[in-house]
């Protein structure tokens, strides 16, 4: 039972609410969800918290801890893979409010910044003093820190620095039972004397950490890495910096799918781009018009840019040109560039097209760009999708699918969700896997963490948060909370079973075959009856203990077969 | 599901459907920096519409409380995602509410007062011509005289008076450069922008034509206003006019944009100044409607001595003065709170001036200067022309 006044006592009453309208708004992401989705997931949460120092998120995690309330921790609500849903509703945390900047270490080319600060404002605060981030995400004007941290993923700057996690020096996060640890190369100020526990708790991680076999124990940050908040709720992030040399963007188009792949293989082997976008002809078909650029229309076109020396440049994008002219395809005008380099913070502009869309998003080698695409198109038509990825380094890509729609056509924007997950099956085939894992994706986890290092990290979450109140069902699944109307779903579907059950049996073994197996007495109708509610009881008892990993494993097929069923 | 004629109407009804929900809006947003919670912001409000839309919440006063908890300020358009054009959905949102009776009493009694008096102030015609008195320069011969240039002072700097000085500054300007200009006086009208931020729609345009009469029977071919938004209302609702101003041959120019054109042809003569270090406030209409932002910056570098220094957060990423788009008077708390957020962001500068080019951007920022005990002086671009000029010579000018 979450006591509110405790709460406001905690966090301040002016960073609490319970109003309806401010729990629906914190209890969604970017994915519009089909009304189905809300079977397996709570509509709201019971209270939206907004600390304002570490120290009170700290002490309402340990509140939370004590009371078994589950907590979900949000940044800004961007990403739209459902980790930031609630699963079981109780306390949503809002970073947003933890946003300032905590420290700067020129030499050491590291910032130490709070959660919930956003990527622009600590870039405008970066270029300033002449340095900007390796990495940063496409939604970087809302998104903060923290959300990006716990997500893991490319952003701009991946081209030449890879992943986030990988600019992650060090971090400060509070654990589930509002323990506050630091980990990694944390930098802050000698005077800091936020966390008193710091030292303990360090020392409690690593005595959870040891019960793990060396070969697969992953380093104390690791765990708050990508892993989407379900070990910690992280306050503050020391992360790389670079100096801001020169910047020069570039944009190349190409006829055809197999062109683009190669120009995207010979650049990154030679010129180390900082940024590199491909759409697709999908995608440009949908977004220009043949009037406004004619040259692109229908095309693929490569987006980059090159953040280095004025000599690098120079050397860099003569054998951009040589590549891209190798490759069949040529380089816009300068303007052009700089004009898609600018418009790289606004990746959605696509979904005026939807008005909704359904994402499915894989990380896939470079290499499998053609066949991936090729056999995307043959399952979806080409009229419904815009296909686009980040490419990363060492030969790693996005692939995203945005498969245009409108949730207004409730039913149809029901079914065609199935798609997504297709798309996601189809990339996995080729070699991928899915970009990333939140809610919707878990169950390939184990193939996106690795099965032996998901392993490990199950049985520390088991340690470290044994009732899984921690961003509950995320990245392990559980049970589903099941709503009434699935739990009647699942008795009648049960009692119709058990009916055909008893009737199927009746008819061939005679009236009297429970009597003969069970040396019952001979009942008839009321057999029948009684059958049909053993079958609804054990129906009802399935949805009731339904995992969210079988939820989705039964119902993607069903989408699947009633659409393909209704489509003919 | 409810129905949201009014909205639905005017082709925004997809709108919150094609929400991306990417949150850029809500980050630049001054209510929701100030209200803390989704709700405040524009992707909240957006996603609250929507559940309107599908009957899951209703069009109630809370909403319309939270419709005109905003500054029309525009700065969520300018960086949506989807490109939807907020400004014109925040107003349409507003419509509703006045077709269903539901506008905040300030919004209405600014509406009324306009239709009965020519402004919002209820200080009617006659008070149009006070900046004048005692004025150095007699522009009783400027009243309702043919000339090829118009200057409409709106309502702020004419009834005002401590901003009558922007429209004595402008006057002085015209005259030291020898333009010949027309005043409409007692006849000038309010614009009509009030009204549609109340979300009065049907009734604007009976206001907004009334200083195009006035300004085409006098010949006049270029117009000059102390107030972007005037020029911005001529814009919208000139193409709903019977006069279709859309297509109309005025030219219409903002203080800085006709001052620098004065300034660019060589016929203003400054004196030179003892080192003012001034910062300029992009008022949101000019910078991010009209797109003014380069020519009050060429201005201020032009005048010797004068020197510009930038904050935080200019030009098309200007922030709110918090004085737009009637919250002065449906929320004055909230709109002096987002004055002085934007006075914190002056503050941090070297400037011991601020200037702007839009009265209500004055107001505030002066307001907040007050509230925050920070002394420094909020000018009109007008005003820091009309004060660096050198003198006329029966005054002993250099
Ligand atoms: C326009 C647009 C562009 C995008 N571009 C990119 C891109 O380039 N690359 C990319 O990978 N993704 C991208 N995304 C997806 C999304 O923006 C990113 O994943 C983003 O980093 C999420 O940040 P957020 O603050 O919104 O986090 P949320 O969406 O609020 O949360 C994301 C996850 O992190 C957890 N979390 C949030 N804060 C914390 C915290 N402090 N501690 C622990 N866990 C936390 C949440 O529980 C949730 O599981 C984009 C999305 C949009 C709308
Ligand atoms: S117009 Fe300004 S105040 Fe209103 S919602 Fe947009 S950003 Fe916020
Ligand atoms: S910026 Fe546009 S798309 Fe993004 S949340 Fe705001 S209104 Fe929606």
């Amino acid at each position: 039972m979450v006591k509110i006044q405790r709460i406001e006592d905690l966090v301040g009453a002016d960073n609490v609410s319970t109003l309806d309208e401010t729990l629906g708004l914190y209890s969604r992401d970017i994915a519009a969800l089909p009304g189905l989705a809300f079977q397996i997931i709570d509509n709201q949460f019971d209270v939206v918290a907004q600390p304002q120092t570490v120290r009170s998120l700290s002490n309402l995690i340990r509140y939370a801890h004590e009371h078994n309330i589950p907590i979900v921790p949000r940044g800004s609500g961007t990403s739209g893979w459902g980790g930031a849903l609630p699963t079981r509703v109780g306390i949503c945390i809002s970073t947003l409010h933890l946003s300032n900047l905590v420290h700067i270490d020129e030499n050491k080319m590291l910032v130490t910044v709070e959660a919930g600060m956003t990527w622009k404002e600590l870039l405008m605060v970066l270029e300033q003093i002449g340095f900007t981030l390796p990495v940063y995400p496409s939604s970087a004007a809302a998104a903060t820190i923290g959300g990006f941290v716990a997500s893991g993923g490319l952003g701009i700057g991946s081209a030449k620095y890879g992943d986030i996690r990988e600019q992650v020096a060090g971090l400060e996060a509070v654990l589930p039972n509002g323990m506050i640890v630091r980990t990694g190369n944390f930098l802050i100020k000698e005077d800091d004397n936020e966390t008193e526990d710091g030292e303990s708790a360090g020392a409690y991680l690593l005595s959870i950490l040891d019960q793990i076999p060396e070969e697969c124990r992953p380093e104390p940050i690791d765990l708050f890495l990508g892993l989407y908040g379900t070990f910690g709720v992280v306050s503050r992030v020391t992360l790389r910096m670079v100096p801001k040399l020169i910047l020069q963007p570039f944009a190349c188009v190409f006829d055809n799918v197999n062109d683009l792949t190669s120009a995207i293989r010979d650049i990154q082997d030679m010129a180390r781009p900082y940024y590199l976008r491909f759409i697709s002809n999908s995608y440009t078909i949908k977004r220009f018009t043949p009037r406004s650029s004619i040259d692109e229309y229908g095309k693929f076109i490569l987006i980059g840019a090159l953040l280095d020396t004025y000599f690098q440049i120079e050397e860099d994008e003569q054998a951009i040109k040589d590549i891209v002219k190798a490759h069949n395809g040529w380089t816009t005008q300068q303007k052009r560039a700089e004009y898609l380099w600018d418009e790289r913070l606004y990746p959605l502009r696509i979904k005026t097209l939807g008005p909704s869309l359904v994402p499915a998003e894989l990380l896939i080698d470079v290499e499998h760009i053609p066949e991936l695409y090729e056999n995307v198109l043959s399952h979806i038509s080409t009229d419904s999708i815009a296909i686009e990825g980040t490419v990363g380094r060492n030969g790693t890509t996005s692939f995203l699918a945005w498969i245009l729609d409108d949730e207004r056509k409730k039913f149809r924007y029901t079914l065609g969700w199935h798609r997504s997950f297709d798309i996601t099956n189809l990339g996995i085939k080729h070699g991928g896997k899915p970009y990333a894992v939140g809610l919707w994706n878990v169950i390939h986890a184990p193939h996106y963490y690795g099965r032996q290092h998901y392993n490990a990290l199950r049985r520390i979450k088991r340690l470290l948060d044994p009732k899984d109140l921690l961003n509950p069902m995320k990245v392990f699944g559980g049970r589903v909370n099941a709503k009434k109307e699935s739990l009647v779903f699942g008795f009648t579907s049960g009692l119709i079973v058990g009916a055909l059950v008893h009737y199927a049996l009746s008819s061939t073994l005679g009236t009297g075959y429970l009597w003969s197996i069970l040396g019952l007495p001979h009942l008839g109708f009321q057999l029948g009856l009684f059958v049909a509610i053993i079958g609804g009881l054990v129906g009802l008892m399935f949805i009731k203990f339904l995992t969210i990993k079988n939820a989705l494993r039964l119902g993607i097929p069903i989408l699947h077969v009633l659409r393909t069923f209704l489509r003919k | 599901m409810t129905r949201l004629d009014v909205i639905e109407e005017s082709g925004h009804g997809d709108d919150p459907y094609i929400c991306a929900s990417c949150g850029n809006c809500t980050m630049v947003c001054p209510t929701f920096r100030l209200g803390k919670w989704e709700s405040f912001g524009p992707r909240g409000r957006l996603q609250v519409t929507k559940n309107i839309l599908e009957g899951k919440a209703k069009f109630d006063e809370e909403y319309v409380r939270k419709l005109f908890m905003c500054s029309l300020c525009e700065n969520c358009a300018s960086v949506c995602t989807t490109s939807l054009k907020l400004d014109e959905f925040w107003r349409e949102a507003r419509a509703q509410a006045w077709e269903m009776g539901m506008a905040p009493k300030p919004a209405k009694y600014a509406s009324s007062s306009i239709m009965r008096y020519g402004d919002p102030l209820a200080m009617g015609s006659s008070s149009r011509l006070r900046w004048a008195q005692d004025f150095e320069i007699d522009i009783t011969d400027r009243i309702e005289a043919n000339a090829k240039v118009g200057y409409i002072l709106g309502c702020d700097v004419a009834l005002k008076p401590q901003l009558n000085d922007i429209a004595r500054s402008m006057v002085k300007i015209l005259e030291h450069a020898g333009v010949e200009y027309t005043l409409l006086g007692e006849k000038e009208t309010c614009c009509g922008a009030p009204m549609l931020w109340a979300g009065n729609k049907s009734e604007v345009h009976l206001i907004a034509e009334k200083n195009y009469l006035l300004l085409e029977e006098l010949g006049v071919e270029k117009v000059i206003f102390s107030c972007p938004s005037c020029i911005y209302i001529w814009h919208i609702v000139g193409s709903t006019t019977p006069h279709k101003r859309g297509n109309s041959p005025l030219k219409l120019y903002t203080s800085s944009q006709f001052i620098s054109i004065l300034d660019k042809n060589g016929l203003l003569a400054y004196r030179e100044q003892p080192m003012i270090t001034v910062t300029y406030h992009d008022p949101c209409i000019s910078a991010r409607r009209l797109g003014i932002y380069h020519q009050p910056r060429d201005l201020i570098e032009h005048i010797p001595g004068v020197y510009k220094v930038e904050m935080a957060y200019s030009g098309t990423e200007t922030r709110c003065c918090g004085w737009h788009g009637l919250l002065n008077l449906t929320n004055p708390l909230v709109s002096l709170e987002i004055a002085e957020m934007r006075m914190r962001d002056v503050s941090v500068t070297p400037a011991s001036r601020v200037i702007s080019e839009c009265p209500r951007c004055i107001q505030a920022l002066d307001t907040a200067g007050q509230t925050m005990q920070y002394e420094l002086k909020v000018q009109d671009i007008t005003q820091l022309v009309a004060e660096c000029l050198v003198e006329p010579e029966k005054d002993g000018g250099s």
